[in-house]
């Protein structure tokens, strides 16, 4: 890597860069039109930039600018409809304080951890991060250094980083935010279909006549879907809502029946669903005959906290001692079914093995939900005190009457409240239980279905594949042959892949407290302020040897933590596509120019992937705790002879390797698909080949002939196309999968649940498997059973309220956009403490009062709320998280499900007192 | 500018704040937001406020207390504002949101559309909180109602 040849190939190609700007390859037609545009608006076609719904947008542009936003009337999503986040999508890319050129801590001209944020050119940014980067691999190997990515990555984001860090570096430490937001959902489908991704799609709202939400507060988070089903509501008398939650909110309003629940206990009202569907006959026996097997797993598996007591604040020792035993209640004990066992220390001892599992026969799984009567159910679960238990009961009969009723069709959405647990893989498999029972799954109206939080959650972070364990199209980094595969396509040498897994989102946060990882590339989201008990990893972020580059477009709490800040572009400042949550592959084209030096995200990956060399990376590597056949324990093995094999010389840059490959270069740029817009990522790339097209299709073969079927990128932007829902087979997208009506991978039957994985397995009965040999269930979906257990952290004598955090319907995330948009910030200025009243009062708070929120990892100061949207029982509060002034993740608990290591947000206890000496700030 | 300062401030108290961080976890001692409540305007009494862009939902000029929640048969924006082509009185929602664009496109219908039913999903009442930062967005709005 000398750098005095790569300053040189950078000002070579930074006049190249120039050239293109001057208008050499650009027609005369196109500058003619750009001098007219001075005063029309033109429009495009967008996606919005927030929630996982995927609304068609139109974008209008004039004078380099994006001036208005419309609902675009023709996509079937939202036909013509935008919440008021969607509206802003315009506003958020002209905030006043847009990042607009990379800042470096100086001191004195030279790199300094604790010098300040000093603007410098790319050049010396990048320059500085190879420099940090080498240091760190020479010390730690490819695990030492690691990216943060995004569910709001594009599709080629998150596929160039995937391939940077998987195959460049051979680290496997690539994360998406969307490990907090939907990790468990894709367990769930993992675990139970062997196929990540739903059957069904949005069509099913109006084609069902019930809605079910659990945990799900559509109406605020998935606005234009929730307009979807209020408008089935008004319109057809038959048509049912019903709205499980902690506390009321605007999705009551609209619920026919709102049930109130006590935290966790939605495990329990899934197993009393199950039961009453035993009992009262409601099975679709020959569904559950033909596609269906029985299954179960280890129940003392614990709640993925640190197993030990490093890092550890005084005040989290009871907390982190629940991880290893825990004293089984009375009521995880009927609910486990070892009642004998009540009071008990019980150890965890299936902490490693979580995900384990292996079919029961159907009389074992009915034995299992015995315990879970309408008695039993009622009195754990009911969550507002104030409401008769007989009160409660009758609306749990009413929604068992729902879902055994036959003659209905039905749809479960969910979103964070379940993803969000420490038991939310079991959730997930719960409602495939119920829905699978009732053989109401997969088919039109009948859907059971994980509303993704971000734009492209599912199009970037599940289907590239920017977990730790994960290779595109749903392959493992741990199963040989789906690494070859991979290695294939990519033209890799045998071996090249790390076949242990990387550290999961969280762990990447314990690994920098704990100096196992010192080099952290951060894009497209804000984990110091969205990763629960942040206090530790704020900490851990100015640790002398640690190196952060965050990119974003916005200083923010991750921004303010950084060594480096690289400034990006935003949506449409770049070409890209997100996939939505009903499989909807959607794209747009760059419409205006970001700011400045700010660059796309794919710009950067690309570029600082210029700086590293195989020579450097391909080596014998060290990962502790791999096993490689042929080489010692713990290291990767040399690759750089056999790459030579395949025409890679060892001063061959991973750029050269992984991106500019001859097939690539192949994909011109200008490209007529352009309609005239500009790509910046190839202008300043230097590049006369179209990345972003190159890396699309490159990405799609993966998934082609492997039920992920993408169309090619041109067929996206065709006039009668508002996105794709994949697999698209013959220029046909799939509606429902699995179903033999609709999905072209359905070999035989009315129904195929032809996912691959975990489909071998072990007989066995509720505590465990047998020793018989394992049976393949090739085609099935497993019913699970899960048993009810309790958090790690319920209210006490000290800590005595439920604290839940979540969204508002005007801000997106961690607010770095949407704060900025002057409409959102004056609808809501600051996060607020909503609490009931009685609660405030016997606080001695008022509404508005300053409060103190305190749990045993942090505490912040808000005002109270007993008023506004949300409805608290006694007993709980909630905290939106939006404000980085009232930092909530400094006080939230990092347990999390230890199947999909997606954390409980929804659950810590916390105590509240009044803030005196309180002044108007 | 005075808010945009306070989130300056909220990074530079960060680096003072993490160093005390192992003995005592608390959040960085920014000022906490004052109060912020819409303006208590009945409806009827407010004037309309401006829009920042051609095409940008109206912003919501009076208090929403006792108007909501929306539920499947109450509403009271649709009450005052669902007449469609009123010409007195509070302004009527636009001829737009009399078709129903999945169900019936092209079909104008005395009632707002269902999918339209949860006003507040696009149209949000305003506090008087001034901004954290600035904006350099020109929507150059013109006479709303194109």
């Amino acid at each position: 890597m000398s750098g005095a040849s790569r300053r040189e190939f950078l000002r070579a190609a930074a006049a190249a860069a120039t050239a293109v700007a001057a208008g050499l390859p650009v027609p005369g037609r196109l500058r003619a039109q750009a001098a007219q545009a001075t005063s029309a608006v033109r429009w495009d076609r967008g996606v919005c930039r927030f929630c996982g719904t995927g609304c068609g947008i139109q974008v209008g542009t004039r004078d380099d600018r994006i001036v208005a936003v419309k609902g675009d009337p023709d996509s079937p999503v939202n036909r013509g409809l935008l919440c008021v986040k969607g509206y802003a999508n315009a506003q958020i890319l002209y905030g006043a304080d847009r990042l607009a050129t990379p800042q470096l801590r100086l001191t004195d001209g030279a790199y300094d951890k604790r010098g300040t944020l000093t603007p410098v050119s790319w050049e010396r940014a990048f320059d500085e991060m190879a420099r940090q980067f080498t240091r760190v691999h020479a010390e730690l190997g490819p695990t030492g250094v690691a990216v943060m990515g995004s569910g709001q990555y594009t599709i080629q984001e998150g596929y160039a980083a995937a391939k940077l860090v998987k195959a460049g570096w051979r680290s496997n430490n690539l994360e998406p935010n969307a490990r907090h937001c939907m990790a468990s959902a894709v367990a769930g489908f993992m675990q139970t279909f062997g196929i990540d991704e739903p059957a069904g799609c949005y069509d099913d709202i109006e084609l069902t006549d019930t809605v079910v939400t659990w945990g799900a507060n559509m109406a605020e988070m998935h606005p234009m879907l929730w307009a979807r089903v209020t408008a089935k509501r008004l319109a057809d008398p038959n048509y049912r809502i019903a709205h499980l939650t902690t506390f009321t909110t605007p999705t009551s309003a609209m619920a026919d029946l709102e049930i109130v629940i006590r935290p966790q206990t939605d495990l329990a009202i899934w197993n009393y669903l199950a039961r009453e569907v035993l009992v009262r006959n409601a099975v679709d026996r020959a569904f559950v005959d033909q596609h269906c097997v029985f299954a179960a797993g280890y129940t003392d598996i614990g709640y993925g906290q640190r197993g030990d007591e490093r890092s550890m604040y005084p005040a989290e020792h009871d907390t982190r001692a629940n991880e290893r035993v825990h004293t089984l209640a009375a009521d995880e004990a009927v609910a486990q079914g070892r009642p004998e066992k009540a009071g008990e220390r019980v150890a965890h001892d299936r902490r490693a093995n979580a995900s384990d599992h292996w079919l029961i026969t159907a009389d074992e799984f009915r034995a299992a939900v015995e315990p879970y009567t309408l008695d039993f159910v009622a009195g754990l679960s009911r969550g507002n005190a104030d409401e008769p238990l007989e009160a409660f009961r009758a609306k749990l009969v009413q929604l068992a009457d729902l879902y055994c009723d036959r003659a209905r069709k039905i749809v479960s959405f969910w979103t964070m409240g379940f993803n969000q647990s420490t038991r939310g893989t079991w959730l997930n498999e719960q409602a495939y239980m119920v829905h699978l029972l009732t053989g109401r799954y997969a088919a039109p109206g009948n859907s059971a279905f994980s509303l993704t939080g971000q734009p492209s959650a599912c199009g970037t972070a599940r289907e590239v594949g920017t977990f730790a364990h994960r290779l595109p199209a749903d392959m493992s980094v741990e199963n040989p042959a789906d690494r070859r595969r991979a290695e294939d396509l990519w033209r890799l040498p045998a071996g090249t892949i790390n076949p242990k897994p990387g550290s999961h989102l969280t762990e990447m946060m314990r690994d920098l407290e704990d100096g196992r990882i010192k080099w952290l590339w951060v894009q497209v989201t804000n984990p110091f302020q969205s990763t629960a008990n942040a206090n530790h990893w704020v900490e851990a972020a100015r640790r002398p040897d640690a190196f952060i580059v965050v990119s974003d477009v916005y200083p923010g709490v991750s921004t303010g933590l950084a060594d480096l800040v690289l400034p990006s572009a935003m949506i449409f400042e770049k070409w890209g596509a997100y996939g939505n949550s009903e499989r909807r592959t959607q794209m747009w084209r760059q419409q205006v120019r970001a700011p400045g030096d700010a660059r796309s995200d794919l710009w950067q990956i690309l570029e600082f992937s210029k700086r590293l060399t195989i020579r450097d990376l391909w080596g014998a590597q060290p990962v502790a705790g791999v096993a490689v056949a042929g080489e010692p324990a713990g290291r990767l093995p040399d690759v750089r002879a056999a790459a030579r094999t395949l025409g890679h010389r060892p001063e061959a840059t991973l750029y050269d390797v992984l991106f500019a490959t001859a097939a690539n270069r192949q994909v011109a740029w200008p490209d007529a698909v352009a309609e005239d817009r500009p790509n910046d990522t190839a202008r300043h790339l230097g590049a006369m080949w179209f990345p972003e097209k190159a890396l699309f299709e490159e990405y799609a073969a993966f998934g082609r002939g492997h039920a992920h079927d993408l169309a090619p990128f041109d067929a996206y932007f065709s006039a009668d196309v508002r996105g794709l829902r994949w697999p698209v087979v013959k220029g046909r997208e799939t509606r429902w999968r699995f179903n033999g009506a609709h999905d072209p991978y359905v070999t035989r039957g009315s129904f195929e649940f032809y996912g691959p994985a975990m489909k071998v397995l072990p007989p066995g009965d509720r505590t465990g498997p047998a020793t018989a040999p394992p049976v393949s269930l090739a085609g099935k979906a497993k019913i699970f059973f899960r048993p009810y257990t309790a958090p790690p952290e319920v209210p006490d004598a000290t800590y005595d309220l439920w604290l839940s955090t979540g969204r508002v319907l005007e801000h997106w995330h961690s607010g770095t956009m949407t704060r900025r948009v002057p409409e959102l910030h004056r609808a809501v200025p600051a996060a607020l403490l909503f609490m009931h009243p009685d609660d405030a009062a016997r606080r001695g708070l008022a509404r508005h009062d300053l409060a103190w929120v305190a749990s045993r990892r942090g505490r912040v100061r808000l005002r109270v709320e007993t008023q506004g949207r949300y409805g608290m029982p006694r007993g709980s509060v909630y905290v939106p998280w939006f404000d980085e002034q009232v930092f909530i993740n400094t006080v939230t608990l990092d347990a999390m499900c230890p199947i999909s290591k997606q954390t409980d947000f929804k659950k810590c206890a916390v105590h509240v007192t009044k803030a005196e000496h309180s002044t108007e700030g | 500018m005075r808010a945009h300062s306070c989130i300056v401030l909220f990074m530079l108290v960060i680096g003072a704040w993490v160093s005390a961080a192992a003995q005592t976890p608390a959040s960085p001692a920014v000022a906490p937001a004052p109060v912020f409540e819409p303006p208590d305007t009945r409806p009827g009494r407010s004037t309309r406020l401006p829009r920042a862009w051609d095409g940008q939902p109206p912003l919501v000029p009076h208090s929403l207390r006792g108007l909501t929640p929306i539920t499947v048969t109450s509403n009271a924006c649709v009450r005052c504002h669902g007449r469609a082509g009123a010409t007195a009185g509070p302004p009527p929602a636009p001829p737009s949101h009399f078709i129903d664009l999945r169900e019936a496109p092209g079909v104008a219908r005395p009632q707002v559309a269902g999918a339209r039913w949860n006003c507040t999903a696009c149209h949000v009442p305003q506090t008087m909180a001034p901004p954290l930062v600035g904006t350099t967005f020109d929507g150059k709005a013109r006479r709303p109602g194109r």
